[in-house]
């Protein structure tokens, strides 16, 4: 394999690089030339057994734009990520910012350059180019550093504390070995450095004292071999506390043994400069990482704390909606004793009232068909009108009689015999007293079947402690058929449930209104016209529970789509003024009853077709 | 001959106060209930047929089946029955409801519930009134159910036109 290396420019510097660089690496590449970039376009790529262009040699004319020349270059699809040289004469270079920000331009060479330079470049941007698109092949090593410092930077670190010992001895002869056990301080924090150590083996911590977490041990890796740097400087105060970890040797130097080593021996100083560059640049790298570490911890902290914040306001929600149930629990608990003395006064009254009216027949039937609540459509009333009007010639009292329930001609002729408006009058009030009384009955029953809901919800019976059986469940689902036979008059209800179901433990009568729920709220839905699908059958799912499925389908409009997920979340809706609890209440019973028995209830809805379904863990079968 | 006003109202309540609080006029003009427009329609047959004018209709908007508002368009479209006055008694009538009853049904009153009886009193003695004078019917024999001032104008008109 070749590698592929393009001369791109004009003229004597142009040919000058071609010769050189193929002087130099012409056996292990191939070095194309092109007057312009233009040139390129025709070019077929380097051919079968050469790289993709390892490296560009550039030398453009006065008149070009580098960073175009750069861009058509690494558009060539022979070139995808070439180094590129710059070879210039102009004093300033004004374009080349786009390729720079890309990193692009691997170095810029001045023309004219020292024979031989352009090929020691050429031959390390190669060898770097090959190392970063590795072609299967041994890398060429780079060629060897030259000067004494960048060596020294690159020397292993004990190699390079071996030589500074070797320089300090040189030139201060012989220093002694000292060796320290675990545990001593080498140096206190807020105590002045005057002395340098170096450790020749063994390991030192450095930790320094922060004021709210106490002791902070820095990264072994960053301490590097010499402690005591800052006594360099003339800020003294040392930041950190230096400990021995390991049994550990080291030499101690005064700074005035320092400084005469470095007086006399230009090694000591080439030697301490290493090693202070490379410990300071493994501090800064590692306080750069540890800064990157802390913004991404505020990070993850603020998250937690916005995540507590948001877990505390729900709590504060939750313990809300607690109270408020409590509450309305208290409420109910204490809305029975005056909602029972209504109904009960409202009973009494209704038995006494036609005793204390005497016998009059037309009264007592007004009162007792308003009791009754019984009221004519209006077709009955406007032919019961016309036959009363025949007999009383008045429209007026022919529509109050009507009114206040005397219908039949024969009882309208008598009471307005003779006049007698008193006998009128006496028929209204009746009619009115019963109607007033049918509305109190109707009202204390509203009241106590909203009381019953309320103290169900807030305490369902069964969840004190209410002794589990084993139940059928499709005896449960009878038994809240039959409870609801007054209401089903409008809607098919239909059974069906597989022979043989497992039985559940769990608590009949809350069973059963699971499922008196499930089913008014069907009926609800249905606006009395339609059919609800009952159908029980058991099921095992992926964990080996079995579970009796009961699915109440009916074929109503469905629930809105927004609504869905909260149907089952407790609460009263109101309409017009008038509370109800057809969907809310109701459901969110049902599902306080399922979830008490552990098993799920859900809803699938869309128009026509909408499906609860409740599944409780079968119990299991006795072996 | 008599002047009718149809009740249509499909909560028997609300259809029951409503004729109390007409009673006033009851003895001059002939007020009919109604539950639905179906049935309205079988009242609107019947005041024809036994001679009668139709003079005034209130429905409320919300009724099972048809509106209200279908039915009273029903009655403006027809140039037989364009002439009776129509009045809305409604509590919750939303606006397309209105709009429609205003354009299309020449919609006369709005009452919302619960109404004012001195209001509806007013209401329906002006509007009798108008279709008294708009028809060229003879005011006398339904003058206590009309607007007294008004209708005192009509009757000396109506002399004066002899």
């Amino acid at each position: 394999m070749t590698t592929t290396v393009l001369v791109i420019g004009e003229g004597e510097r142009a040919q000058a690089a071609v010769r050189e660089i193929t002087d130099d690496i012409g056996e292990t590449a191939v070095v194309h030339s092109f007057k312009r970039t233009q040139n390129l376009a025709d070019w077929g790529g380097p051919g079968a057994g050469a790289t993709a262009v390892a490296l560009v040699v550039l030398v453009p004319g006065d008149d070009d734009n580098v960073d175009d020349l750069i861009e058509s270059v690494i558009a060539h699809p022979a070139s995808p990520d070439p180094r590129i040289l710059l070879v210039t004469d102009r004093p300033y270079l004004d374009d080349i910012s786009r390729a720079l920000d890309r990193r692009d331009v691997a170095g810029v060479v001045a023309n004219p350059w020292t024979p031989g330079v352009l090929a020691r470049y050429t031959r390390a941007e190669v060898s770097r180019w090959l190392r970063l698109h590795p072609q299967g092949e041994p890398v060429p090593e780079p060629p060897p550093v030259g000067s004494d410092l960048l060596r020294e930077l690159r020397m292993p670190l004990e190699a390079a504390t071996h030589e500074l010992l070797e320089a300090l001895e040189e030139a201060l002869g012989p220093r002694p070995r000292i060796h320290l056990p675990a545990g001593v301080h080498i140096s206190r924090e807020d105590l002045d450095m005057d002395q340098l150590y170096i450790v020749v083996s063994g390991r030192v911590s450095l930790t320094v004292r922060s004021p709210t977490t106490g002791n902070v041990t820095l990264n072994h890796a960053s301490t590097g071999p010499i402690i005591g740097l800052l006594a360099l400087t003339d800020r003294r105060g040392s930041m950190v506390t230096a400990r021995t970890t390991t049994p550990c040797e080291i030499v101690q130097l005064t700074v005035e043994q320092l400084d005469r080593a470095l007086a006399s021996s230009a090694r000591v100083g080439a030697m301490l400069a290493t090693l202070s560059f490379r410990a300071l640049s493994a501090r800064l790298r590692r306080a750069q990482s540890d800064r990157v570490q802390k913004t991404e911890l505020n990070r993850k902290l603020q998250d937690a704390l916005t995540e507590l914040r948001q877990a505390r306001a729900d709590l504060v929600a939750q313990a809300r909606m607690a109270t408020l149930g409590e509450l309305a629990a208290g409420i109910a608990h204490e809305l029975n004793n005056p909602v029972a003395a209504l109904t009960r006064s409202a009973e009494h009254l209704a038995d006494d009232l036609p005793r204390l009216l005497g016998d009059d027949p037309v009264t007592r039937g007004v009162l007792e068909q308003a009791l009754g609540g019984i009221q004519l459509d209006a077709r009955a009333e406007r032919a019961a009108r016309k036959e009363v009007l025949a007999v009383v010639k008045d429209p007026v009292l022919a529509r109050r009689l009507v009114a206040a329930g005397v219908t039949d001609p024969e009882q309208a002729r008598k009471l307005v015999k003779g006049r007698d408006a008193a006998g009128v009058d006496r028929v209204e009030r009746a009619a009115g007293i019963g109607a007033s009384l049918q509305a109190l009955e109707v009202a204390a029953s509203h009241i106590g079947t909203l009381v019953a809901g309320l103290r169900q919800h807030a305490r369902p019976d069964g969840l004190d402690g209410a002794q589990r059986v084993p139940v059928d469940v499709h005896e449960t689902v009878r038994s809240a058929l039959l409870l609801l036979g007054h209401r089903l008059t409008d809607v098919t209800v239909s059974v069906k449930a597989k022979p043989g179901l497992p039985l559940v433990l769990g608590t009949p009568a809350d069973l059963v209104q699971v499922w008196t729920n499930l089913v008014t709220n069907a009926v609800d839905a249905l606006d009395n016209r339609g059919t609800v699908k009952i159908r029980l059958d058991a099921v095992t799912d992926d964990r080996k529970v079995t579970w009796v499925r009961v699915r109440v389908e009916d074929d109503g409009p469905g629930v809105p789509e927004e609504l869905q997920p909260h149907v089952f979340e407790p609460r009263f809706t109101t309409k017009h003024g008038v509370v109800r609890f057809g969907l809310g209440l109701g459901l969110g019973i049902a599902h306080t009853i399922v979830h008490d028995h552990s098993g799920t209830i859900g809803l699938e809805s869309r128009p026509g077709r909408t499906v609860f379904e409740v599944r409780l863990p079968a119990m299991e079968e006795e072996r | 001959m008599k002047l009718a006003i149809l009740v249509l109202e499909d909560e028997p309540d609300v259809r029951a106060a409503l004729e109390r609080d007409l009673e006033p006029l009851a003895r001059t003009v002939r007020i009919e209930p109604a539950q639905d427009v179906a049935d309205a329609r079988e009242v609107v047959a019947q005041i024809e047929a036994e001679g009668d004018v139709l003079a005034l209709v209130l429905a409320d908007h919300r009724l099972p089946g048809t509106t209200g508002v279908d039915f009273l368009c029903e009655l403006a479209a027809d140039p037989d029955t364009a002439y009776i006055a129509t009045v809305l008694v409604t509590g919750q009538a939303d606006q397309a409801d209105t709009i429609k009853a205003v354009n299309l049904a020449g919609l006369d009153y709005y009452i919302a519930k619960p109404w004012s009886v001195a209001e509806l009193d007013a209401v329906v003695r002006k509007l009798l009134t108008d279709v008294v004078e708009a028809t060229g019917l003879d005011p006398m024999p339904h003058l206590a159910a009309l607007d007294p001032v008004r209708a005192m104008d009509l009757v000396r008109r109506r002399l004066g036109d002899r």
